[in-house]
């Protein structure tokens, strides 16, 4: 309900909408223009009741607050003993916690939420600050699990989004820390993006189970906080390794080496498990959006097939030209795919993720063939125009289609 | 304040305070050792400016140890003195018992250099030193000289302490 309200907004005015509904005569003239004062006399609200500027200014301030208070403390941390340390981190958790609460008390709703989560950013920060006092590791991956314990927890007393906004990607950094470390990179702590034993190769796995996991968690009104953070970031990770494969023929083969460490079978079965459970429950309800992700299932773990410690497809890609070109082509086809049942389940964010995913492999194909095909300079000149003509184009037809959710 | 607001306040304070109970017990019941120390550098993600340390003692595990590590994925026990600086005994796959005079910390296979099949070990859980703002340079000129002093539990759990000049 809540989506479609926004869709709606989105697309049509107010004035547009009383218009319309007068000429289905759905309303009166009259009802008409005592909808329009009502509208005028009142301030716009959110959902909640609080006006939307309120909730995201306090929201950003709440952001910056932390990162100060973090910079303040780091700054002068080292004139401290580890007393006066510890004593520093519980004062600023229980003074933020404490401005919650007033706040809160004083029906200041959207600082008092902003606030809640501070308490968050706080605690998290204190648990990284803790750790330093006794040089834990850089990968110290209990730091960001039990930071997004904690948040989680937030955010089922709250039952506000912006805590499982945070808390999916500080699972996904701590998954990523566990058994990491070797050193390189940052001292180890960006390893997980860019090695074979970790994330890497199935990070798109990873997003399919934080997909089902959403349609799972919709089921219970509780834990609802957590359905469209847990959907964005699953979106958000199949897509980008799979578009940053179409880059160049050697990136899938890179990409899809799997090392075949404990925690990445683990992984896979959890990922696997979480969306036959979602398809057993009926929970994906057309049958579209379930051939969908059978496809996308089935793609994701064909890549994964090693033959003598790579990725099996990935060293055909290499090889062949022409099937490298097929694999772009079905990428393509998956993003258009992603559109199509976008506009069949009236879901505007896949909607929109199938439109980016296809304008940018779109976009990295033009640049990968028109350097070797074209002059530089007129390369540019055209990559300029066809990225002008496709705002315009998907900003046209998106906003079309949108209109008719 | 509603109920789970209380809970999920008194889970955060609790895993506020479980971040400093193991390294407190460690410390408390372990046995201290100095290892000297070798290189190198930058910043963390979340906290601020800290020195890589490197010690030399893993150069002392067998090159066939350290490769069977990193093919099991297992960590290796590396057996040393108590002295000032500690002196390497063993090193194996399995918990070593300890005795007085002994101590144990874990590494890990790193890297395998794919040319000559050689492979380093690093010390996870004692391979970062976090150092005030803008010291860290300082810092690593001299680890060369340096021992790091620590505190390590007979299930080779270490804490790091401090650096010391030899």
């Amino acid at each position: 309900m809540g989506i479609n309200v926004t869709i709606f907004a989105m697309s049509w005015t107010i004035d547009q909408a009383l218009a319309h509904w007068e000429s289905k005569g759905l309303i009166d003239k009259k009802k008409a223009s005592e909808l329009q004062k009502s509208l005028s006399q009142a301030d716009h609200m959110d959902q909640h009741g609080m006006p939307r500027a309120v909730s995201i200014f306090a929201t950003i301030g709440a952001v910056l607050v932390g990162l100060g208070i973090l910079l303040f403390i780091g700054s002068h941390w080292e004139n401290m003993i580890p007393i006066q340390r510890i004593l520093t981190v519980f004062t600023g958790y229980i003074v933020i916690a404490l401005a919650a609460y007033i706040t809160e008390k004083r029906e200041w709703t959207g600082t008092s939420e902003a606030l809640w989560f501070l308490t968050d950013i706080i605690f998290g920060a204190n648990i990284m600050l803790l750790a330093q006092i006794f040089h834990y590791s850089l990968t110290f991956w209990q730091g960001p699990a039990l930071w997004m314990i904690g948040t989680v927890a937030m955010g089922y007393a709250r039952q506000q989004q912006v805590h499982g906004y945070l808390a999916v990607p500080l699972g996904i950094l701590a998954l990523g820390w566990l058994d990491s470390g070797s050193g390189w990179f940052l001292g180890g702590q960006m390893e997980f993006l860019g090695s074979s034993n970790n994330l890497l190769p199935i990070l798109s796995i990873l997003g399919m189970g934080l997909v089902s996991l959403s349609l799972i968690i919709k089921m219970y009104d509780t834990w609802h906080f957590l359905y469209q953070p847990l959907l964005r970031w699953g979106v958000i990770l199949i897509a980008v390794p799979l578009i940053i494969s179409t880059i160049d023929s050697e990136i899938p083969n890179e990409m899809y080496k799997v090392g075949g460490t404990i925690k990445q079978f683990s992984i896979i079965a959890i990922a696997y498990i979480l969306s036959l459970f979602a398809m057993w429950k009926n929970l994906v309800e057309r049958s579209e959006p379930k051939v969908y992700m059978i496809t996308l299932a089935a793609l994701l773990g064909v890549m994964l097939f090693q033959t003598e410690g790579v990725s099996m497809v990935g060293r055909l890609l290499d090889m062949s030209p022409l099937m490298y070109f097929l694999y772009v082509l079905v990428i393509f086809a998956l993003s258009l795919w992603g559109v199509w049942i976008g506009m069949l389940v009236q879901n505007s964010r896949l909607f929109n993720a199938g439109i980016a995913s296809s304008a940018i492999v779109i976009i990295i194909q033009y640049f990968s063939w028109s350097f070797v095909l074209l002059d530089k300079s007129l390369a540019f000149i055209l990559g300029g125009i066809l990225l002008i003509t496709m705002t315009i184009f998907i900003e046209k037809k998106r906003r079309k289609i949108l209109s008719t959710f | 304040m509603s109920k789970y607001l209380k809970i999920a306040l008194a889970l955060q304070v609790l895993i506020m305070v479980s971040v400093l109970i193991p390294p407190m017990i460690t410390k408390a019941t372990g046995t201290e050792i100095f290892l000297e120390t070798e290189r190198v550098d930058p910043r963390a993600l979340f906290r601020g400016d800290y020195v890589v340390l490197d010690y030399p003692i893993g150069d002392s595990i067998p090159m066939d140890l350290k490769l069977s590590a990193q093919e099991k994925g297992s960590i290796i026990y590396v057996k040393v003195t108590t002295d000032r600086p500690a002196a390497f005994i063993s090193a194996e796959l399995e918990k070593p018992s300890i005795e007085e005079g002994t101590a144990c910390v874990v590494a890990r296979t790193s890297e395998v250099n794919s040319w000559d099949g050689t492979a380093r070990v690093r010390f996870p859980q004692i391979s970062q030193f976090f150092v005030p703002e803008g010291t860290g340079g300082d810092i690593e000129r001299d680890l060369n000289t340096m021992v790091a002093k620590m505190v390590t539990t007979k299930s080779c759990n270490a804490v790091l302490i401090d650096l010391e000049y030899l």
